[in-house]
């Protein structure tokens, strides 16, 4: 479970979030949603352990970040927005090192599954931006940690990978992982998730199921033109 | 490689001098040498465990997994102890002026090998504990006493290399204490030698930290890296070096000025920057060596030299085909007032150094300083860097040997 309670955020002058409260239940998947600067980077970086909550608490598989990071950073499967896999491995070393790290793990499935079977010996520095994110994303999968939190995690992925991506994480909710997945691309929307949240200038303005929204419904919370 | 260039005319009067006394001057003033360089390599080293552990490129990967924290440890002191080698040889070089003298040889070995080895394990090891510390309660006294506004896991991120450097120092100038009183005969130990020892085991002791420690790292240098982005961000819309300058200059100068100094400070504040350390350097010539008026020259003027380069550097970054489409009228002379401006601090360091210190002569040194603070900026506004080196090179030695 990933469990966001009250988290307010200030820089500066700047309120990046402001009381957001969240759950993402074991074998739920949501998407969270909001135009540039409504705070999602800012919620994904805290939930990573990437920034420190002003107030509030994030809680992975109820160990606090804050509190209890290596626990909480076991039971999570983060792929930031940009990712920095090591150049002077190949993508099986680094996957090979979280297995030994991360207690277990199947490689050649996570290779097979991100399409970088052919290339996994090569080292990750010749590799193309979306190479590179797969390494990512293989890297938080290989492992199923029981939450999985992709920032921006498709960009750059072609059609056919982003879906067998999307696929896998339909496939690891349904075996009981929490899956939270931030997009701007709207369309992958319903085949990712099944609960949008949809930040707006840093507090949650709508949380509900996709199904809730019926026709257009997502495009127009998207757009902000309406809110359930 | 630029601030050892104008340290040399001060190595020999302020840091080999005691070549030529004897007996207990001579003792004191090789050791003396021995503990300002051991100093700068603790200091050096420490600040390289700081890079090696806060900065390093794996961080990418490693704050995304679980780290196992005494491999982790090992791994990272040894990387610092084989980067440590050549800076720990060069500075075993400072041992040959007392190779004839072999108690004053041991002592320096013993204080600059146990200064290399304070500097990579209290470097590795403060920097590696910092985050676990700012949440031990233990530490809080301390770190409330410090923080400022700063939460106490950010203050101990930050003052962690401070602290290293703390540590490092005192172990090394107690050591040269103690060698100073075994060599002059009146402690018959050397016991006090191995103070750096213990700084070493204090560095190895807080490196073997636990993996919560290891895992906080990424939030907390997080938080420190939005806290300067947040203060930088309010610094760029209001503050740039000498800009205050601008309103005081002639209508038609201004706004090319002001674009020059801006570029400048924000481009190539690393360069600028050097040039304070110069401005440093010029006044302590200017203060420490009285008698010889032309080695503070030479140390003012290769300074300011130096950041008459940023003219042609500048100038190579513009756009050339912008400036043809944007026509900046006044473009060369914006640059020859820019840069003039940001040679002031090293110009104005030596003579008000000679005159805090009553010295004959600030008036001269101002004088020439300024003429060739004029020459200087205007063959950078117009030269390429090739160029402006070769010719800058006269202007200097016609500035401090005229």
């Amino acid at each position: 479970m990933i469990e966001v309670e009250g988290v307010r955020k200030r820089f500066g002058r700047v309120t990046a979030l402001d009381g957001v409260s969240f759950r993402v239940a074991p074998g739920e998947r949501v998407a969270l949603l909001g135009h540039n600067g409504a705070g999602k980077s800012t919620l994904m970086k805290l939930i990573g352990g990437h920034l420190l909550p002003g107030e509030g608490t994030v809680t992975i598989a109820g160990r606090s970040v804050a509190d209890a990071p290596d626990a909480a950073r076991r039971a999570l499967g983060y792929v930031p927005e940009e990712p920095d896999c090591w150049g002077y491995l190949s993508a099986r070393e680094t996957l090979d090192y979280v297995v030994a790290v991360r207690g277990g793990g199947d490689v050649e499935a996570a290779l097979a599954l991100t399409g970088l079977g052919a290339d996994a010996d090569r080292l990750v520095r010749e590799y193309s931006q979306g190479m590179r994110r797969k390494v990512a994303i293989a890297a938080a999968l290989v492992a199923h940690p029981p939450a999985l939190v992709f920032d921006e995690a498709l960009n750059g992925l072609d059609p056919p990978s982003a879906l067998t991506i999307v696929g896998e994480l339909v496939r690891r909710a349904e075996a009981g992982a929490a899956v939270l997945v931030s997009t701007h691309v709207i369309d992958l929307v319903p085949r990712i998730a099944t609960r949008v949240v949809v930040l707006r200038a840093g507090r949650v303005e709508v949380d509900c199921p996709i199904a809730d929204l019926g026709p257009g419904g997502l495009a127009a919370v998207f757009s902000g033109a309406s809110a359930p | 490689m630029l601030a050892a260039a104008l340290s040399l005319p001060l190595f020999e009067g302020n840091l080999l001098a005691f070549r030529h006394l004897e007996g207990a001057d001579r003792v004191s003033g090789a050791l003396g040498m021995f503990a300002r360089v051991a100093l700068v390599l603790t200091g050096v080293l420490s600040l390289r465990g700081y890079d090696l552990v806060v900065r390093g490129p794996d961080r990418g990967t490693l704050d995304l997994h679980p780290v196992p924290a005494v491999a982790y440890a090992r791994a990272r002191l040894a990387r610092a102890a084989r980067e440590a080698l050549p800076a720990a040889c060069t500075a075993f070089m400072f041992l040959l002026p007392v190779a004839d003298s072999p108690p004053l040889l041991l002592a320096g070995a013993l204080l600059l090998g146990g200064a290399a080895a304070a500097g990579v394990c209290l470097g590795v090891g403060v920097n590696l504990a910092a985050p676990g510390l700012g949440t031990n309660p233990a530490m809080a006294g301390l770190l409330d006493a410090l923080r400022g506004a700063n939460p106490r896991a950010q203050a101990a991120l930050l003052w962690a290399p401070a602290g290293a450097l703390f540590l490092g120092g005192l172990s090394v100038l107690g050591a040269m204490a103690s060698l100073e009183r075994a060599l002059l005969g009146v402690d018959p130990g050397w016991a006090g030698a191995a103070l750096p020892l213990v700084a070493v085991a204090i560095g190895a002791r807080l490196a073997h930290t636990d993996a919560d420690s290891l895992a906080r790292l990424p939030g907390v240098l997080g938080e420190v890296e939005a806290s300067w982005s947040a203060a930088e961000a309010a610094e760029e819309g209001s503050a740039v070096y000498m800009d205050w300058v601008v309103p005081r200059l002639p209508a038609a100068w201004q706004r090319e000025t002001l674009r020059v100094l801006r570029h400048g400070w924000r481009g190539e504040r690393g360069w600028l920057s050097l040039g304070f350390v110069g401005a440093a350097m010029a006044a302590a010539a200017g203060f420490l060596d009285p008698q010889r008026p032309e080695r503070a020259a030479l140390v003012m003027l290769t300074a300011a030299a130096g950041v008459g380069i940023l003219g042609p550097r500048l100038r190579a970054r513009e756009p050339g085909w912008l400036l043809l489409a944007l026509p900046a009228p006044g473009r060369t002379l914006a640059h020859g007032v820019a840069l003039w401006l940001w040679m002031q601090s090293i110009v104005l360091a030596g003579p008000i150094a000679m005159a805090v210190r009553n010295l004959p002569g600030a008036g001269e040194m101002l004088l020439r300083g300024e003429l060739s603070a004029l020459a200087l900026a205007a063959l950078g506004a117009r030269l390429s860097t090739g160029g402006y080196a070769a010719v800058a090179v006269l202007v200097v030695a016609a500035g401090a040997f005229s």
